[in-house]
């Protein structure tokens, strides 16, 4: 797949460092204009809090979950948005192009091209975009790592707010080392950055003291990415077609001859019989 | 009700009313009420589409049609490609049974998508990488292919001389309509490979693209058997066992090709176990590959395969497992990882009646045009007579 990504940029979140403030979810609300409103039912809905879910008005929220580690119920604050794919599923399976990556390496979403099918919705192994379906013309909604702010230099709205350097931006090769030093100097830290394989890796990296499935990330993915599995498939798309059409037009042809062959033999037969 | 099931060129029109014809005109009408306030309230308001299930019964409903309307592709292939003329009867029904599903595919997709106003972007910013996209393009191309297909028929009747003018490329677009649906019914197997880790393993593999293809292919003949004797008996005309016995047997061939296939395919990535896991997603997979292989297989190869009522269930039952099979990889496969996202789903009043409506708008199309144009060999009343043989009954041999 072209990819126009020159200066990849990244987002590495320590969970262990993440005290649940939602400070992240309110900048994101600002920055993108967003209301704190449940879309459906209009209520007041805060981002960060027990059970929250994203939804076509909340790019980003902070869960707040209880889990078991060695024994003990602890409290854990996971940050969910869009990953940003290095190899997005959500731009692969588009079929109207709504989808490109900017040059940092943010997947934004075009809505005047958008044709609504929803399979992006589908397609996304982390089940992120969301859709405006109390809208008569809907759009798909999701983070779009504050496009306009990494093409600045700058980092995006929510880590620039993150008082305890629980979200720390940088460039991807960069966060990735630096994650792996954080692990390799801390016992506490499971041997695993979320994000550097998944799907063939994503922008927003993870690292963790508690099992990331019980924190809710998807732990069965691939390390294919997701474009690369469907390729699997659609690079036979021409072949199919030539190799298709050449048989159907030798088969047709043979089967013709050999009607026309024993239809022949019939009348040589009937002659035959006259005789 | 004896009558000529179609007339001779210069034969009136005929728009025939019966109380189930009226009935299912009524529930169109109610249906597209509700269709049109989708339109001005959204999809959220009349749906139960959400985040979690973003597709649902009109997806589901649409991977049907498009895999029953194979059967256009899978007669034209036996009668256009491999010359088996005896089939003759039933592939020209079945080019107008396929394009009216393809029509309905897309009136259902203008209820379903969120941006219809849309519908024309992949054109000027293609996806190319999508298999949605290939879905699309195949099924546009295919549809026109049909049109001239069906033109060349509807000129038997109106202009005879323009019909013999399209003789020198309908042989092209023979070969290319029997070669353009490989791509829609396969990329409909590959959609799903996009989502590798949601859809349970029974189903998600490498393979799916080839199962659809081929399952969207023998179905074809199950659609055609019960279409043939559905529509004979209803028109009173005679049926040809010996002819639906010999189409059947394709089909029979082909889902056992398919079950060993599938077999293989589970055997070889580990997952027998999960098919006898009296798990949910096992018991249907089983249900499915016994309603798709096992029984009509069996069906087919007991006595009883060769009578009418046996030809009839064969077909129906194949079908039932057609339809299966697409709604375990819409529903049932995707059933486990919705609910652990906490999302559920269960189609809304609105889309079960919008998508019935237009079922029976389907259902109206098929009896009126076969009512005017020449589809069926024979004429109606004619049971206890032999076929009328193609000259005789205006047919012309050398089209779909």
């Amino acid at each position: 797949m072209a990819n126009a990504v020159v200066n990849q940029k990244s987002v590495l979140v320590d969970l262990t460092k993440c005290v649940g403030c939602g400070s992240c979810t309110v900048a994101c609300k600002l920055w993108n204009n967003q209301s704190f409103q449940n879309p459906q039912t209009n209520e007041f809905e805060n981002a960060h809090g027990v059970g929250v879910q994203l939804d076509s008005n909340t790019w980003t929220t902070v869960e707040h979950k209880q889990v078991n580690k060695d024994g003990q119920e602890v409290w854990r604050f996971v940050k969910r948005q869009c990953m940003h794919c290095l190899e997005p599923a959500c731009s692969s399976v588009c079929f109207a192009h709504a989808f490109h990556q900017t040059e940092q390496g943010a997947v934004q979403y075009d809505p005047s091209v958008c044709v609504g099918c929803r399979y992006c919705m589908i397609a996304c192994p982390f089940d992120i975009p969301k859709y405006e379906w109390e809208k008569v013309l809907p759009s798909v909604m999701k983070c779009q790592f504050c496009s306009s702010k990494l093409a600045e230099g700058e980092a995006p709205a929510c880590a620039s707010v993150c008082p305890t350097d629980a979200l720390m931006f940088g460039n991807r090769d960069e966060m990735l080392a630096k994650a792996h030093e954080i692990i390799a100097n801390d016992s506490r830290y499971l041997n695993h950055v979320y994000g550097e394989k998944e799907v063939g890796g994503t922008s927003w990296l993870y690292i963790s003291d508690v099992d990331f499935g019980e924190l809710g990330f998807p732990t069965n993915l691939p390390e294919k990415s997701i474009p690369d599995n469907v390729h699997g498939f659609t690079r036979f798309t021409i072949p199919i077609f030539a190799v298709g059409a050449a048989a159907w037009t030798g088969v047709s042809l043979y089967a013709k001859r050999r009607h026309a062959v024993a239809h022949e033999g019939h009348h040589a037969e009937d002659h035959k019989s006259e005789e | 009700m004896k009558e000529w099931v179609f007339k001779s060129p210069s034969g009136r029109w005929n728009l025939r009313l019966t109380p189930i014809r009226l009935g299912m005109i009524a529930f169109l009408a109610f249906s597209l009420v509700l269709i049109l306030a989708r339109y001005y309230a959204g999809l959220g308001y009349w749906s139960n589409l959400n985040d979690y299930m973003p597709w649902g019964a009109w997806i589901g409903a649409d991977m049907n049609v498009i895999a029953l309307a194979g059967a256009g592709f899978s007669t034209a292939i036996i009668t256009h490609i491999f010359h088996a003329e005896k089939y003759d009867p039933v592939s020209r029904r079945c080019l107008l049974l396929s394009f009216i599903g393809y029509v309905l595919v897309l009136l259902i997709l203008i209820v379903e998508i969120g941006r219809w106003d849309n519908f024309w972007t992949p054109f000027v910013s293609p996806g190319v990488h999508s298999p949605m996209f290939e879905v699309y393009m195949c099924i546009v191309a295919y549809l026109v292919l049909q049109v001239i297909e069906l033109i060349e028929v509807g000129a038997e009747k109106v202009a005879p001389k323009f019909k013999k003018k399209m003789q020198p490329i309908m042989q092209i677009v023979f070969i290319a309509a029997c070669t353009v649906p490989l791509g829609h019914q396969a990329s409909l197997g590959s959609l799903y490979l996009a989502m590798p880790a949601k859809l349970d393993p029974i189903w998600a593999t490498q393979m799916m693209p080839w199962l659809f293809v081929l399952s969207a292919f023998f179905v074809g003949p199950c659609v055609a058997t019960v279409e043939y004797i559905w529509t004979n008996s209803r028109y009173n005309m005679k049926i040809d066992t010996e002819m639906l016995y010999g189409l059947t047997r394709i089909s029979a061939v082909l889902m056992a090709v398919y079950f060993v296939l599938k077999t293989a395919d589970l055997v070889m990535r580990g997952q027998l176990g999960n098919v006898f896991a009296f798990s949910l997603e096992g018991n249907m997979f089983i249900l499915e590959m016994l309603l798709l292989c096992v029984v009509p297989i069996i069906i087919h190869v007991i006595p009883f395969g060769r009578t009418q009522g046996g030809l009839l269930t064969f077909g129906l039952v194949g079908m039932a497992g057609l339809i299966l099979t697409r709604l375990n990889v819409v529903f049932t496969g995707m059933s486990a990882h919705i609910g652990s996202l906490g999302g559920s789903y269960f189609p809304s009043f609105m889309e079960i009646v919008s998508t019935v409506g237009l079922f029976f708008l389907a259902f109206l199309a098929y009896m009126w045009v076969t009512e005017n144009f020449p589809f069926f060999f024979g004429v109606a009343g004619d049971a206890d007579k032999e076929v009328v043989n193609e000259s005789e009954s205006g047919f012309n041999q050398a089209v779909l």
